[in-house]
């Protein structure tokens, strides 16, 4: 059983998908996390060991990489691939209540900004990491965030913002869903941001790299 | 010189090579690169540029540019854009994290090599003229403002080369650049000049790309 869970982690953590996926080259004609993980569950090995003795770990383990700049944006989003053909094996774990997600996350780039692909690379290694998310995505207004925090009252809120000019909208976006929500776990990122800037919005937390949102989710 | 000059630049002629796209990507991917690379050569940029007779000083510049502009005689405002031509490629691949990405990676690298593209065709202008030119500079970098693209876009052509400014001073369409050159007998290209910015995150500070 080890086994699977360990040749699961590898598949993820390289990229590999399946059998007909020629990445990683040193892995082509290889099973990806696709046959493997169906072939765990056909096998005995409970979804929650997959779940988190696996996925969580190995995507952990990817993110810390990319944090590091040890690993570029691509094969960051081809474990995040291997990840998602293993999730749909899951799927129907999920549904039953046998495995739980660590929570939801919703996120969204703010109004004006139509910069999608940091978002969506959080969005990912988020999802990686056990939560359910709820990618509203670009331009998103005040009212369609707060729609979204009221669906869904125990979720936590990320907001991306790329240029200076959409700082502002960010701003008046956090602001009022803080007057609203003043216990809400908010996280802001992109590139012109800072720290200063997330504490003197409003948001808990600037992420400088998807894995600071990570961490900072499963703290 | 107060009309705008419009140029339309095949991307098959100035053509990246893989091991280029390699290099910000990472490898591993050379086929996928290969095969949107190629979508891309059947693009045609578009680029244009006006020239005002006085130097652009606006409050939206900041110092650092400022002190470069206000030494020039005349300036230069371009624009350029992949148009229609990257959104129609980026909407074959959207709903492909890599491909989609890779996409994104490619279409920014082919607005730089045209704003450079554009950036010499000033220059020759300038020297036609028996005057240098600096280095081309965007709103949203090196301390000017995004906001000063409303002051920009007034010097040009209503919707020039397609693109139009949306209320947070987004080009639309996107992967297109906005910027100025200075032109004067005191103006001089600076081969590296992230020096005169203090932002550690701009990607300009990796690629030194001017």
């Amino acid at each position: 059983m080890d086994n699977y869970i360990e040749k699961i982690s590898i598949c993820i953590q390289k990229g590999k998908i399946n059998m007909d996926s020629p990445y990683p080259p040193d892995m082509k004609g290889m099973p990806g996390a696709d046959e493997l993980t169906g072939e765990a569950l056909n096998n005995g090995v409970k979804a929650n060991e997959i779940l988190t003795g696996a996925m969580i770990p190995a995507m952990g383990i990817v993110g810390e990489l990319f944090k590091d700049k040890k690993l570029f944006v691509p094969q960051v989003l081809m474990s995040a691939k291997a990840m998602n053909s293993a999730l749909v094996h899951l799927k129907p774990y999920f549904t039953s209540g046998e495995i739980k997600r660590r929570g939801t996350f919703i996120i969204g780039t703010v109004a004006g900004d139509l910069h999608d692909i940091g978002k969506n690379l959080v969005s990912m290694m988020i999802e990686g990491s056990g939560w359910d998310v709820i990618d509203l995505g670009v331009d998103v207004k005040s009212e369609q965030f707060l729609e979204a925090v009221r669906s869904n009252p125990n979720a936590v809120l990320g907001m991306s913002a790329l240029l200076t000019t959409t700082m502002e909208s960010m701003e008046k976006s956090v602001r009022h869903i803080r007057d609203l929500y003043p216990n809400l776990r908010i996280l802001v990122g992109g590139a012109p941001l800072n720290s200063e800037f997330a504490s003197r919005i409003g948001a808990s937390l600037y992420a400088p790299n998807p894995q600071v949102a990570v961490e900072y989710l499963n703290s | 010189m107060e009309t705008f000059t419009g140029y339309t630049f095949p991307l098959s002629e100035h053509a990246l090579r893989t091991e280029d796209i390699v290099r910000l990507t990472g490898p591993g991917f050379e086929d996928e690169i290969l095969r949107i690379n190629r979508a891309f050569l059947k693009v045609s940029a578009l680029a244009g540029f006006t020239v005002i007779e006085r130097p652009l000083t606006t409050p939206e510049m900041g110092s650092k540019i400022s002190r470069i502009f206000e030494k020039s005689e005349k300036t230069a405002l371009f624009v350029l854009t992949l148009g229609i031509g990257y959104e129609k490629i980026a909407d074959a691949y959207r709903g492909d994290s890599l491909l989609y990405y890779l996409t994104d990676v490619i279409a920014s690298e082919y607005t730089e090599v045209i704003a450079q593209v554009i950036n010499r065709k000033i220059a020759e202008y300038a020297s036609s003229l028996g005057l240098g030119s600096s280095n081309r500079y965007s709103p949203g970098y090196c301390g000017w403002k995004l906001s000063g693209q409303r002051a920009l876009f007034s010097f040009l052509p209503p919707i020039p080369c397609g693109i139009e400014l949306t209320d947070s001073c987004l080009m639309k369409p996107v992967k297109s650049i906005s910027g100025a050159v200075a032109i004067g007998k005191n103006i001089r290209f600076q081969k590296y000049d992230c020096s005169i910015c203090k932002d550690e995150i701009c990607l300009y500070r990796k690629k030194f790309i001017l």
